[in-house]
């Protein structure tokens, strides 16, 4: 018997930045093998979300 | 009867016999209609609707005091050769009709060497063509590349302005990129198209951009 398996949790970063799109919030990502390496943003609930997916991330100035 | 043909070697013709007696060959498998000049004049095609070439260096390379309706045109399409030529590296951007107000929005996605990053952008004040690591400030980058403006799909007024950026890539990189996004906001006229650099460098002597037309019909 053949299993279909699937993924049907909530995309987080989905969740957030359909809620940016819709304020016209701005905001710049770039995501390199599954891990953000560039973020542009002012919303707390990104930062938080980008921050937790790569505690590589640095503030630049 | 045996002849020579222009080569080394021969053909001998079989026997046969010469007939004036026409043959019909046989019902057209599909409709065919003849099209006149006409018709070809007015059908869709291509159209060079302007060009820019910089006689000196500068900030802008840009195709101005354009009056070009989306009644009129199913796409446009920019085609451009720039450097960056000095200063730091820098992202090499897309501004439509003077429109500078954070309402740029896109996605798309980099191949560098075979490793793929992928961008999401929203509220930005111009479309993306090439990061910094296409407009590297080498001045040995030659950034070339394409990219089409669709203003209104269906001339009905309500779309957004979409662009789609064929495969930008600086020479002497092996790095490539492609974005696809919106103006959040309806244009229903192209008035200018413009390459700027967001560090505001200036496009070096001899750039060009030239934009074509799609005609609806």
């Amino acid at each position: 018997m053949t299993h279909h398996l699937t993924d049907n949790s909530i995309n987080q970063l989905e969740v957030i930045l359909e809620r940016l799109k819709d304020n016209k919030i701005p905001y710049f990502i770039s995501n390199r093998n599954g891990k953000i390496i560039n973020l542009d943003t002012d919303d707390e609930a990104l930062i938080a979300y980008c921050t937790t997916n790569n505690p590589e991330l640095k503030v630049i100035t | 009867m045996g002849f020579g043909g222009g080569g080394s070697g021969s053909f001998v013709l079989p026997d046969h016999t010469h007939s004036s007696v026409l043959e019909d060959g046989g019902e057209l498998e599909r409709l065919v209609t003849k099209v006149d000049t006409e018709t070809l004049e007015k059908f869709p095609a291509m159209q060079l609707l302007g060009t820019t070439t910089l006689g000196s260096a500068n900030a802008n390379l840009n195709i101005t005091s354009l009056s070009l309706s989306a009644d009129d045109y199913a796409y446009f399409e920019i085609v451009f050769a720039t450097k960056k030529t000095t200063g730091s590296a820098s992202s090499i951007v897309l501004q439509i009709n003077g429109l500078s107000a954070a309402s740029y929005s896109y996605e798309g996605e980099k191949n560098a060497t075979g490793t793929i990053t992928g961008f999401t952008a929203n509220a930005q004040t111009s479309f993306l063509l090439g990061d910094s690591s296409i407009a590297t400030g080498d001045v040995n980058n030659h950034i070339v590349g394409t990219c089409k403006i669709i203003l209104d799909p269906d001339t009905v007024g309500s779309d957004l302005p979409r662009f789609e950026s064929g495969k930008i890539q600086a020479q002497w990189t092996t790095i490539s990129e492609s974005n696809s996004g919106f103006y959040n906001a309806v244009v229903t006229t192209l008035t200018q198209v413009n390459l700027i650099y967001l560090d505001a460098d200036t496009h070096p002597t001899g750039s060009t951009i030239t934009l074509y037309g799609v005609k609806r019909s």
